[in-house]
This record gives structure tokens, C-alpha cells and sequence, in this order.
């Protein structure tokens, strides 16, 4: 994942604020990840998810990882007969953490548990932890790997459904604080495969916020168990809501689009838009031409994109002469 | 569990509802005894996440931080990250081994040794690639090593066994100790035990009511081996080994989460936090008796506590993750004030009360003095029923409280009815408005009161008069200041102007001072001490002791701060507390010495009221001020005079830190300094640099210094740690150096020492002196051929002498320096070898000139011998 010294910039100059995971921007209501022994139908497809967390370079204190609900049960979750399911939250730092190879994939394969295990701890259906937060650190930042590309260091949460086949709802913050969420100035989150709830109101959109680097020519959407349930589009500061291809119930729905030079290190919102009221699940990825998993990020890079219009005023078309 | 919590939880009301009413009635909670010293930039020390503190036999500090390695011996911090390029890396775990050495782990693996100051890898990081959490040395110095998920590691004798145990690896280890044939340790998922059997470790079991937890700290109780503290983030537990039973200790704060737990002589558990600071657990018996925290809401530095460390000299060090290195400084002396906190002036008299609490008569009523359940801040209370009496003085037994009082005589005070009860002490004269100075139980359980102007009664138990002392009957004087009754049965009377009295049982009053038996006339108050010794302190003459046949007196020539010594108490361990208007001096009899405490910003308020002293059920002192109460912080604090090792540290060459290695051939390296340093002549400026390590005061010792070969004597005693000697003479020297936490008080066998060296230049070496005598002898055996050969009998004369001249210049200049300590400056040396030379010169003269004429003559027979025969 390469970035150019401007997005960089505007990376840390608009600050990003919110380290809740996810994000305000994203309009999302929970990460999702389901037990071991769930249907894929579900809308997960491997049973992992993997966040990664920057702490500037700068920031010098302890940080904390918190994770809202993180038991299985209760208000939030997604039950699918009595509640059996174990749900285990990994904390790695160090080296490999985010450079192993593996790591960047978007399957749950190889080493991508590569890095120093700092903290874990695995829930089931535990009514303490229900509805409330709780908390891996307090970590050195130090501890993170260093990631000179991101001007940080990078710690990487990996969330596995161990047993069972009820759904975990749950949430992320990255906080300066044990028993509150204070962001961390200038950190962000992202990940390569995104596993989520909808939103359930019609019409209602969430994004996702992949950041296009200058090397990348096209990217391919990917997108499981949407069920149909709306539209998928691409809105860039070259795309004016670009249909994607949607997927149907347990399957896959794929697209390739182009990228332009103007797109190049800008971020690209992914908008999937509710065409009913339901309770939906599903997983997005976009890969690059080469295969390569592109990073979506919680807090978009460079701000959310904006179209910009082109109208052409200075030669008359000869046609209407 | 939860049935648990909620009992904790309504404790905690209970203890806030007792807390918001007797902040209603006039009541004040003191501050605690504690200053803290944070470690940063401005002490050279840069590390602002801890990971590990130790502390060696020599008494340096090591503290691994994320700035590197830092070594403390109280005055400097030096950061071997700069000193030593093997040390690269984050050190996260260190211990001590029996001999002295320090282990220490790394972030990214490896474990290593300091030896004769220098680094050495035990285990490489290729070896032992996993982040080591801890390291323990157990009984028999096995130094055990575990890794963060990699299992553990034994070593002895730099022999290397590894324990990859696929549990440990499922898990994220953090702590563990060794008990035994046990090994238990912390996880994120419980603690784990282990046995020791034929050098394999066999897992054995989760620790029962541990599996599930997230458990971050163990340790094993130092007066109870079977006892493992827990700390998790589910609170502090106590685990019985033998009989597997655990328990949660309750009052800790809801979501506190424990990261590191030691342990001080005095019973006391120190436990860090990850979010909660620091928290005091006073033990009795291993039972909880009181908490105390500190945490950011109280001023304290972090909340965040990575590690926590009890020194050798019951120090507490902390180490945040995010704020440094904390270093917590229990104060000697603590004040305080009531006056603008409760409105309470002069406190006169205190007293023991129940099992921990204090009763203060002052002029604005009685004070309750006692702290909240498992807290050991103290709350002032002021009895609001008291309030229109000023008490004098106090005298309690059980829930009985009788005081005397300012102008209303002697009252029994009873607390549950709210009441202040006169008393009459005569019954013949109702009307009392007696200045009452004192109030005593005897052993017998009788009582002695003292009425300014009407002398002493003698009260049965009951109140009931039994007898009155005063000068109509026989009795010494009317105002007697203080009565004590000694474990003999036998009462004292001190009084103003006629001194001391005594009265023994079955015996006449004896008049002491008026018999000419004890010489002082003030007395302010008598005390006895754990050997019976009876103490008696005077308003000028300063304190004496009584062994039951001689006084002896102490005075500001003793050292005593001052001769008016107003109250007085031993300790327990038999030192005696004085309280001066001026502050408070300190008997140590064991020393035979004297300290004193005046400093204001030590003590707080500085006058001891008269008589107004006692000492807690802990040990504590508290003396009475006009303002408030000043609490002398024992038994933290006894003053022992401790030798410690003296340390020379560094040698510097005109100031300049040099290499040392250069000067030296040793391969092995001593303690800090190489052996057997050799210096060039011009390398004779030198300044030695040493240190006593106190951490505590680094400032508090003394030292004195002396060169052997230079110096005759000690030098003066002085506080400074470095000492500069210039312009040394070629020779072999002892640079000594002694400490001591006294300028009087010196142990002469406690010195360190180093032998250096500085050699001569070349024009005094031995080699150097032959060549010079050895050219002078040619020059005068070249004399002695040429003189034979020249026809000129001045040329001849000329290389005599000259030669001559040679041979004395050249012996008065090597002599003279010699025997400078005898002529001094005086030219003796150079007019007695002027003189000689004069003198030889006249047999040389003789003998020069006969061996010239004799040459001569020979000469001219020899030309006429040869001119006759040629002839």
C-alpha cells in the first residue's frame, strides 16, 4: 500500500477525529463476524475480521482498544438458536504486524496472525460484557509496528469466530483512555475485507472508503450476500454514482472499474444503499488490477470524495452551429 | 462473583453516606504522608513507558524503559543505551540473581547478564525469539525466564533448557513465580500451575476461580510462602496454596485492573494498576486492614502503573506507562492543621482511643481523630457537644474520658449521651474553677490530678478522694506541671521552680531537686522508657535520664535542639522524641547520638505544645501544636545509621572523562573501575567521582577522602562525591573513601579504595640515571686520557675542573629535590655543595699541579737524556 506524500497530508490535516469503528462516515452500525459453524449465508463469508489501528508517530502515550459488546448475546447480536458461540479478539503489535504479506490478504490464510500477540481474550454469551465496553491495554505505541508509509505504527485486531453459529455485533474504538472513548489525534483504522451490518431503514446508505493510490489502474468490487437488497455505487471525484454489480443471496457480485488519473490518491465512496428495510449482513473487498487488496479506511482519507462536475465552456459544440 | 460485588458496592455507600455526614458536622480528612518525585528530562531520564525495575546488592537502581536502560545510584542517571551498543533494545524484564548479577529480557527476545560492567548475552534473540515478561531466580539460583507465548526457559550455569509448552503457547503469558516444586503462571486466561518434576515441567492445573481472568501479576507473600497474591482485571485475589482456596479482597475500585504488586518490610502491599494507580494495602495478619490510593484524583502522577518496586530501604518505586518513573517519598514528619480546617487552636494533650484512634483535647473541645474503614487517611472530628470547653489535658480508659480543663475543673466526658459531666474533686469545696494541668492512671487504676494552685489529688478509681498533696500539708509545691506513675507503681511530680519529687509505695514523698539529688527546677514532663528508664524534660536545662541511681543530662551541647524541652516520647525501638518550640530533636542511645529537625517545610508547624505528645498503637508519634498535630512517621523511619557501600565510579584526567581501558592491562573488569589504571607523568590531575547510594536522600551522606602517598589524614567531611588531587608526583597511590549517614558517627574499616599508578618520565627512570652516570664517568675518564696527552697545562687544568664541576652540579641537582623537606626553600643545600667543591678543589689543585710539575720534569730528563745521548 503505497500514498503519496499529499494524501498523506491531507490524511493528517483534516485529523481524523473519530476512531469509533465504524466510523460516522461509514453509517454502518456494527462490525459483524460470525461463529465458526454459521452458514456463509449469513453474510460472512470466512468467520474473520481483521482491523488494523495507526497511532501517529507523535503520539507518545498509552492507547487503549476497546470493543463494544464484544460477548455473544444479548441486545445487540445476532442469534441463531440457543447462544453458543465464542468469539475470540486478538491484539498483535510488532514486526510483520501489518508488512507480512498475508497479513494485507483478505482471507483468514497463512500468516496473517503474523506480528506480536499482545492481548486476547475470548467471549461467549457473558451479560457482563453486554451492551458495554471493554478494553485491550494499555499499549506503548512503541509496540505497534512501524509504518514510515503511514507515519505510525500499526497494531492489527483480528476477531475469530471460534464456535457456534450466532452472530457477534460489536464495535471498535481507539482511545487514550481505559474507561472512555478519547480519540487518538491523527489515528485511523482500516481494513482489506469488510464484514458489517446495513443499515435496516430503506434508503438508507452506507459508505465504504477505499483509498486509490497513484499505481492503480482499475479496481474490481467485490461484494457477498447483499441479497439484492439495493444498489451499489461507486462515487468518486470522476464517478457520479457508477452502478456496481450487487450480489445475490450467498454469492458473490463483481464489477471492474476503470480508474483515472483524478482518481489516483483520492478516496472512493462505496455506497450501498438500502432498497428495503431489513436485517442485513454482507462482506465488501475491491482488489486493484493486480490482485491486491485495497485498504477501505474508517475515517476516509482526504475526506469523503466529491464529484466534481465538468462542463465545458469555452469551445462551442460545431455540431450546433 | 456478582453477590460479591453488590456486598462491596453497598459498603461503599454506607462508607460515602458516613463520609458526606461527618463532612457535616465540622470533621476534616488529612492528606496522606506521601511526596512523590517524578523522573523526567530535568533528572536526565527520558523513559516515559516502564516496563521493569530492580535494584542490585550494590544498590543501583535498573529501570527498563522505552528510552532504553537507565542505572540510578541516587544522584545520577545514566543511560547505558549511550555507554553500550549492545543494548538495542526494549529490556521488559529483569531480577536479581543470589550473587548479585542482573538478568535482563528483551522486548524481542534474549536474555542477558551484567558482569564486571559489562553485557554478555545468555541467550540470543535467534535462540529465544519471543518477548521475555519476566525473569525470577528461584532458591537454589535457577534463573527462570518466561516468554510472552513461547513457553519458559531454565537456566543454570549458562546452561539453557527451553520449555516450549503448546498450552503456553495457545495463551498470552505475563508473570510467574516459582513456589516450591511449583511454578504458577499469569495468563489471560487464568493462572496456570505447574510442577517441577525431574527437570520437566508438567502442567498440573488452572488455578480454581482464576480460568477465565485476565491475570496480569503474582506474588508470593514474603511472611507467608503458601500465600499468592493474584492481580487481575478483575481485582487483587488472595490464593492459599495448600489449601487452594482464593478469595477476592474487597474495596478495591470497580474495573480496576492489576498490573504489578510488591511487597515492604512492614506489611504492606503495593499494587499497581493499569487504571487506578497505585494502591497501599495494609496487611495484618494477611488480612486487608487498610487502603489507601493514589491515583491522578489525589495528585498522583498516572493512573497507568506498569510496574511497582519496593527497594531495598522499603522505597517505593513506580513505573508508568506514559508518565515516567515515579519515586514515592513517605515524609518523616507530617502536619496537620486544624486550625483553618476545623477551627481547632492548641492542642494540649493527646490520647490513645479504641483500638486506632486519637482523642485531642484542645482549646475549642475534644477531637476525634480515627480513619474510615480500610482507608488509612485520617479524619479530624470535632465533638460539637465540647465545644464551650478548653481542655488541658486527657486521661482515657476504655470509653471513660476524663479531662481537665482551662476554668472548669476536671469533667468526664461521655460521648454516646453527648455529655460533659463535672467532676468534684474535693467535696468540701463545690466550687471549682481549677486550672487543671494533668491527669493520670496509675497502675492500680487510681487516679492523680493536678490543679494549677491546689497541688495533686489522689482519686480512687471511682473518683472518690483519697488523698490531697499540697504545701499545707507538707507537700513540695502547688503547681505541679506533670505527675507520670512508672511501671513500678511509684508517681513522679514535676513542678516549675522546685523541680522533681517522688513519691514511692509504702514510703515518704522524696524531694528530689529540693534534697540536691536532681539538679534541674523545670519540669515540663516525665516519661519511662522500654528499658524503665525514667526521662524527665526541663524548660533550660534540657532532657535527663534516669536508670534508677544516676542522671544524666542532655543538653544542646549533647546536640539537643534546645534546653527547653516542652514533651517527650520513646518510640519502639527505645529512641526518645523531644518537642521544642523549635522543632524536635531525636535521642538514639544505640548510637549515642542526637538528631535534630527544625526545617518548617519538614516538620510544618515546629512549637510542641507543653506535655502534649503520645504515641499510636503503630508506633507513630504525634506531638501537639498550637495549630494542629505533627505525626512523626514511624516505624517507616527509625534512623538507623546503616554502612553502605561506598562506590568509586569514575576517574577523570583534568576533568575529562578518558577511556579507562587505556590505562590499564587487566582483561577483567572490577565492579566499575578497570584495575590496575597506570597513568603517564603528565596525566596527574585527577578527580575521583564515588557515591554511597541512598536513594532515598542521596544528599544525606557524608563522605571523607584520603590519598595515601599524599594525604596525611581524612580529609574534612563534607557532602560533595568527587575530589581532585593535581599535580601528583610519579609513585603508587591509594585513593580511600569513606561514607557515613553522620558527620559524627565514622566506621574506619568501610572505605573503598583503588591503587593507581603514575609513572615517571624518562629522565627519572632507572635506566635513565645509569645512562647519566655513565656519560659523566666517560667525561671524566675522556679527562683523564686527554689530560694525559695535552702539552698545554691550562688546557689540562680547564678539563679538570670542568669535569669537576660536572660531577657536582649534576649531584647537587639530583639531591636537592630530596632533601627539600629538610632546607625547605633555603639554598643550605646549594652553599653546602658550593663549599665541598671549594674544598676539593684545593687537594685537586695540589695534586693536579705536583702531578703536572711531576710530568714536566719528567719530561725535561728525558730531553736531556736523549740530548746526551745523542751527544
Amino acid at each position: 500500500m503505497k500514498y503519496s506524500l499529499t494524501a498523506l497530508l491531507i490524511f493528517f490535516t483534516l485529523g481524523s477525529k473519530a476512531q469509533l469503528v465504524p466510523s460516522e462516515f461509514e453509517q454502518i452500525t456494527h462490525l459483524v463476524t460470525f461463529g465458526a459453524e454459521s452458514k456463509p449465508g449469513w453474510g460472512d463469508d470466512d468467520h474473520t475480521q481483521v482491523f488494523f489501528f495507526v497511532v501517529p508517530e507523535s503520539f507518545t502515550k498509552p492507547v487503549y482498544i476497546r470493543v463494544f459488546d464484544p460477548d455473544i448475546g444479548g441486545k445487540h447480536d445476532e442469534p441463531n438458536g440457543s447462544w453458543d458461540t465464542g468469539v475470540k479478539f486478538s491484539v498483535y503489535g510488532g514486526q510483520g504486524t501489518h508488512s507480512d504479506p498475508d497479513a494485507k490478504k483478505i482471507d483468514p490464510i497463512g500468516n496473517y496472525k503474523s506480528g506480536t500477540l499482545l492481548a486476547s481474550k475470548l467471549f461467549q454469551a457473558e451479560a457482563r460484557y453486554d451492551d458495554q465496553w471493554y478494553t485491550f491495554g494499555p499499549f506503548n505505541p512503541m509496540e505497534g509496528e512501524e509504518a514510515p508509509e503511514l507515519n505510525g505504527r500499526v497494531f492489527k485486531v483480528i476477531a475469530e469466530g471460534i464456535a457456534g453459529n450466532d452472530g457477534n455485533l460489536y464495535k471498535y474504538f481507539l482511545s487514550t483512555k481505559d474507561q472512555e472513548n478519547k480519540e487518538v489525534e491523527g489515528a485511523n483504522a482500516f481494513t482489506y475485507e469488510y464484514s458489517f451490518r446495513l443499515p435496516e431503514v430503506k434508503n438508507s446508505v452506507a459508505h465504504l472508503y477505499p483509498f486509490i493510490d497513484d499505481d492503480v489502474i482499475s479496481i474490481t468490487q467485490h461484494n457477498f450476500d447483499f441479497d439484492f437488497e439495493g444498489s451499489i455505487l461507486i462515487y468518486s471525484i470522476a464517478k457520479n454514482r457508477h452502478r456496481a454489480t450487487a450480489s445475490a443471496n450467498r454469492q458473490w457480485g463483481t464489477s471492474k472499474h476503470p480508474i483515472i488519473d483524478e482518481e489516483k490518491n483520492t478516496t472512493v465512496d462505496l455506497q450501498i444503499v438500502k432498497g428495503r428495510t431489513s436485517r442485513n449482513d454482507m462482506v465488501c473487498y475491491i482488489t486493484n488490477q493486480y490482485d491486491e487488496a485495497i485498504a477501505f479506511f474508517s475515517v476516509p482519507v482526504g475526506g469523503p470524495p466529491k464529484f466534481k462536475y465538468k462542463v465545458n465552456v469555452k469551445y462551442k459544440d460545431k455540431g450546433n452551429d | 462473583m456478582s453477590s460479591t460485588r453488590t456486598r462491596a458496592m453497598t459498603k461503599r455507600l454506607f462508607y460515602f453516606l458516613v463520609l458526606m455526614a461527618s463532612l457535616a458536622v465540622g470533621s476534616f480528612a488529612g492528606p496522606r504522608d506521601f511526596t512523590t518525585v517524578l523522573y523526567n528530562a530535568d533528572r536526565d531520564f527520558n523513559g516515559v513507558f516502564i516496563y521493569t525495575i530492580v535494584q542490585d546488592d550494590d544498590g543501583f537502581l535498573w529501570i527498563g524503559s522505552d528510552d532504553g536502560l537507565y542505572r540510578f545510584d541516587g544522584k545520577e542517571m545514566l543511560n547505558l543505551n549511550k555507554k553500550d551498543s549492545a543494548i538495542n533494545s526494549l529490556i521488559t524484564a529483569s531480577t536479581i540473581s543470589n550473587d548479585g548479577h542482573v538478568y535482563l529480557g528483551y522486548i524481542q527476545g534474549g536474555i542477558s547478564i551484567v558482569e564486571h560492567g559489562r553485557y554478555r548475552k545468555i541467550v540470543s534473540r535467534e535462540e529465544l525469539p519471543n518477548r521475555i515478561e519476566a525473569l525470577k531466580v528461584d532458591d537454589a539460583d535457577i534463573l527462570w525466564g518466561l516468554t510472552r507465548n513461547q513457553g519458559m526457559v531454565r537456566i543454570e550455569n549458562d546452561s539453557v533448557t527451553r520449555y516450549q509448552l503448546p498450552i503456553l503457547e495457545e495463551l498470552i503469558s505475563t508473570d510467574f513465580i516459582v513456589a516450591g516444586n511449583k511454578i504458577f503462571v499469569s495468563t489471560n486466561q487464568g493462572v496456570l500451575e505447574f510442577r517441577i518434576k525431574d527437570g520437566e515441567l508438567i502442567p498440573s492445573q488452572f488455578v480454581g476461580g482464576t480460568i477465565g481472568f485476565q491475570a496480569n501479576a503474582l506474588y508470593l507473600d514474603k511472611d507467608d510462602k503458601n500465600l499468592l497474591w493474584i492481580g487481575t482485571n478483575d481485582g487483587l485475589f488472595r490464593y492459599q496454596i495448600n489449601t487452594q482456596k482464593i478469595k477476592l479482597v474487597e474495596g478495591f475500585p470497580d474495573h480496576v485492573r492489576i498490573s504489578s504488586i510488591s511487597e515492604d518490610d512492614l506489611n504492606t502491599l503495593w499494587v499497581g494498576t493499569f487504571n487506578h494507580g497505585l494502591v497501599e494495602v495494609d496487611l495484618i495478619d494477611g488480612e486487608v486492614d487498610a487502603l489507601t490510593y493514589f491515583n491522578t484524583a489525589s495528585g498522583f502522577e498516572s493512573n497507568e502503573i506498569g510496574e511497582v518496586y519496593v527497594d531495598n530501604e522499603n522505597e517505593v518505586w513506580v513505573g508508568t506507562f506514559g508518565r515516567g518513573l515515579v519515586q514515592l517519598n513517605r515524609a518523616y514528619f507530617h502536619h496537620y492543621e486544624l486550625y483553618r480546617t476545623i477551627n481547632v487552636e492548641g492542642v494540649h494533650s493527646l490520647s490513645n482511643f479504641r483500638d486506632d484512634e486519637l482523642l485531642l483535647a484542645t482549646d475549642n473541645g475534644l477531637v476525634h481523630v480515627y480513619h474510615k474503614p480500610q482507608r488509612d487517611s485520617l479524619i479530624f472530628d470535632k465533638y460539637q457537644f465540647t465545644t464551650d470547653y478548653s481542655f488541658t489535658c486527657l486521661a482515657v480508659r476504655g470509653e471513660e474520658i476524663w479531662a481537665g480543663t482551662k476554668n472548669k475543673g476536671v469533667v468526664k466526658i461521655d460521648l454516646e449521651a453527648e455529655k460533659v459531666k463535672r467532676v468534684f474533686l474535693d467535696p468540701l469545696d463545690p466550687v471549682q474553677r481549677h486550672l487543671i494541668r494533668d491527669i493520670q492512671f496509675d497502675i492500680e487504676g487510681n487516679i492523680w490530678v493536678s490543679a494549677a494552685g491546689n497541688g495533686v489529688y489522689h482519686l480512687s478509681p471511682e473518683g472518690e478522694l483519697l488523698k490531697q498533696y499540697n504545701t499545707r500539708n507538707g507537700f513540695y509545691h502547688n503547681e505541679i506541671f506533670s505527675i507520670f506513675p512508672d511501671r513500678a507503681g511509684n508517681i513522679w511530680f514535676g513542678s516549675h521552680a522546685t523541680g522533681l519529687a517522688l513519691l514511692q509505695p509504702g514510703e515518704e514523698m522524696k524531694f528530689l531537686t529540693k534534697d540536691g539529688i536532681f539538679p534541674a527546677f523545670d519540669i515540663n514532663s516525665i516519661i519511662q522508657d522500654n528499658l524503665g528508664i525514667i526521662w524527665i524534660t526541663t524548660a533550660g536545662s534540657g532532657i535527663y535520664s534516669f536508670d534508677g541511681e544516676n542522671f544524666k543530662q542532655y543538653t544542646v551541647d549533647e546536640g539537643l535542639l534546645s534546653n527547653y524541652c516542652n514533651a517527650a516520647m520513646v518510640d519502639n525501638i527505645g529512641q526518645i522524641w523531644v518537642g521544642h518550640r523549635l522543632g524536635i530533636s531525636l535521642i538514639q542511645p544505640e548510637y549515642d547520638l542526637i538528631r535534630i529537625f527544625n526545617h518548617p517545610s519538614e516538620l510544618g508547624e515546629t512549637e510542641s505544645e507543653l506535655n502534649s505528645v503520645v504515641k499510636d498503637v503503630h508506633g507513630n508519634v504525634f506531638f501537639g501544636n498550637p495549630y494542629g498535630i505533627t505525626k512523626v512517621n514511624l516505624p517507616h523511619f527509625n534512623f538507623p545509621i546503616i554502612d553502605r557501600e561506598t562506590h568509586i565510579k569514575d576517574v577523570r584526567l583534568f576533568f575529562n572523562d578518558v577511556d579507562l581501558l587505556r590505562f590499564t592491562s587487566s582483561d577483567k573488569i572490577d565492579n566499575i573501575l578497570p584495575a590496575d589504571l597506570t597513568f603517564e607523568h603528565g596525566d596527574n590531575h585527577l578527580s575521583f567521582d564515588f557515591v554511597s547510594i541512598n536513594l532515598r536522600k542521596p544528599d544525606a551522606i557524608y563522605y571523607q577522602y584520603t590519598l595515601d602517598g599524599y594525604d596525611r589524614t581524612w580529609s574534612r567531611i563534607d557532602k560533595a562525591n568527587s575530589a581532585t588531587y593535581t599535580n601528583l608526583d610519579p609513585g603508587t597511590y591509594t585513593f580511600k573513601v569513606k561514607e557515613s549517614d553522620h558527620p559524627d558517627h565514622w566506621n574506619d574499616t568501610n572505605y573503598a579504595s583503588m591503587t593507581f599508578t603514575i609513572k615517571p618520565p624518562y629522565w627519572r627512570t632507572w635506566w635513565f640515571y645509569l645512562l647519566q652516570i655513565t656519560g659523566i664517568l666517560l667525561v671524566l675518564y675522556i679527562t683523564f686520557i686527554l689530560s694525559a696527552r695535552l702539552k698545554s697545562q691550562f688546557a689540562t687544568r680547564l678539563m679538570v675542573y670542568v669535569s669537576l664541576f660536572i660531577l657536582f652540579e649534576y649531584v647537587h641537582t639530583e639531591v636537592e629535590p630530596y632533601l627539600e623537606s629538610f632546607t625547605g626553600e633555603t639554598p643550605i643545600f646549594q652553599v653546602g655543595t658550593n663549599l665541598l667543591l671549594a674544598l676539593v678543589l684545593l687537594p685537586v689543585e695540589i695534586r693536579l699541579s705536583s702531578y703536572l710539575k711531576t710530568r714536566a720534569t719528567r719530561k725535561e730528563k728525558i730531553a736531556a737524556a736523549m740530548n746526551k745521548i745523542s751527544n
